[in-house]
């Protein structure tokens, strides 16, 4: 197998909820091995991303390791009372003083 | 000409699906070296802010970051002293210590319409004890065993997306509208 050829090769990319471990002892069975590991920032996340190659293949692990933000889903939105807005808007702001 | 951003794995899909319809695209790549203080200490998620132990404490993500130790930021040619404050997320300071980093976009046109996809990658810390020669008061000088901050860039291959031959990278440095 080791990498196969070049003009064998395909793209692909995946999201995933598998642990992590678990994609990574498949690969490591695959024949692929650690080469480098990055914390990269996309997407409004820290990332922890690791590089694993065999021959020509390579395939890329990203692992979410944190937010840059503090916005954090659900997004309050509100059809409502000017009180229930000020209400609802002093407890996120009060949040955003405490964390 | 609308831009549309992507997360990675929208990027990756879009130009599989080009690349298997048998169409050639030409990717542009821009990647540029920054310090300008959008990262700092206190943003780090616990796991990375555990490379930082050494010389930095925190009472949680996004908490004000204090310096444990005397320190020397090698890049930045700066002297922290213990419990000098090392970022702030409420108040923002020049002083503070930024975490250098590498801009990587990427973008291709298809059909008038440009996707984008764009992730910055961190440099790493180094943390060694060194003898530094430091000045006290106004023209004092003692040499001393002080820690040590250096940031080592991220290696080349981790700021690529590999990619097959058929499409054509080209680096660029900046984009401009005629």
């Amino acid at each position: 197998m080791g990498g196969g050829r070049k003009r064998d090769l395909r793209l692909k990319s995946m999201p995933s909820i598998a642990p992590l471990a678990a994609v990574e002892a498949k690969l490591l069975e695959l024949g692929f091995s650690l080469i480098s590991e990055a914390t990269v920032v996309s997407d409004t996340r820290f990332w922890r991303r690791r590089l694993y190659t065999n021959g020509y293949e390579v395939v890329t692990l990203s692992d979410e390791i944190g937010r840059l933000y503090n916005l954090k889903d659900p997004v309050v939105t509100i059809y409502g009372k000017e009180e229930t807005i000020e209400a609802l808007r002093s407890v996120l702001s009060l949040w955003d003083k405490v964390s | 000409m609308p831009t549309y951003d992507c997360n990675e794995h929208q990027f990756v899909e879009n130009l599989r699906r080009i690349i298997e319809s048998k169409l050639r695209v030409v990717v542009n790549r821009m990647m540029m070296q920054r310090d300008d203080g959008k990262y700092g200490l206190s943003q780090l998620p616990d796991q990375e802010f555990k490379k930082y132990d050494a010389l930095a404490y925190r009472k949680h993500q996004r908490a004000t970051v204090y310096a444990k130790v005397h320190f020397y930021d090698q890049l930045h040619k700066r002297l922290y002293m213990q419990d000098d404050i090392l970022h702030s997320p409420k108040n923002p300071n020049r002083y503070h210590l930024s975490i250098p980093y590498i801009n990587v976009e990427y973008r291709f046109t298809f059909w008038g319409e440009t996707y984008r996809h764009e992730f910055d990658v961190l440099y790493e810390p180094q943390i060694r004890l060194d003898r530094k020669e430091i000045v006290i008061g106004k023209s004092e000088k003692k040499t001393t065993l002080i820690h040590v901050l250096n940031f080592v860039p991220p290696p080349e291959r981790m700021l690529e997306i590999h990619l097959p031959p058929s499409t054509i990278v080209f680096d660029v440095r900046r984009l401009s509208r005629a």
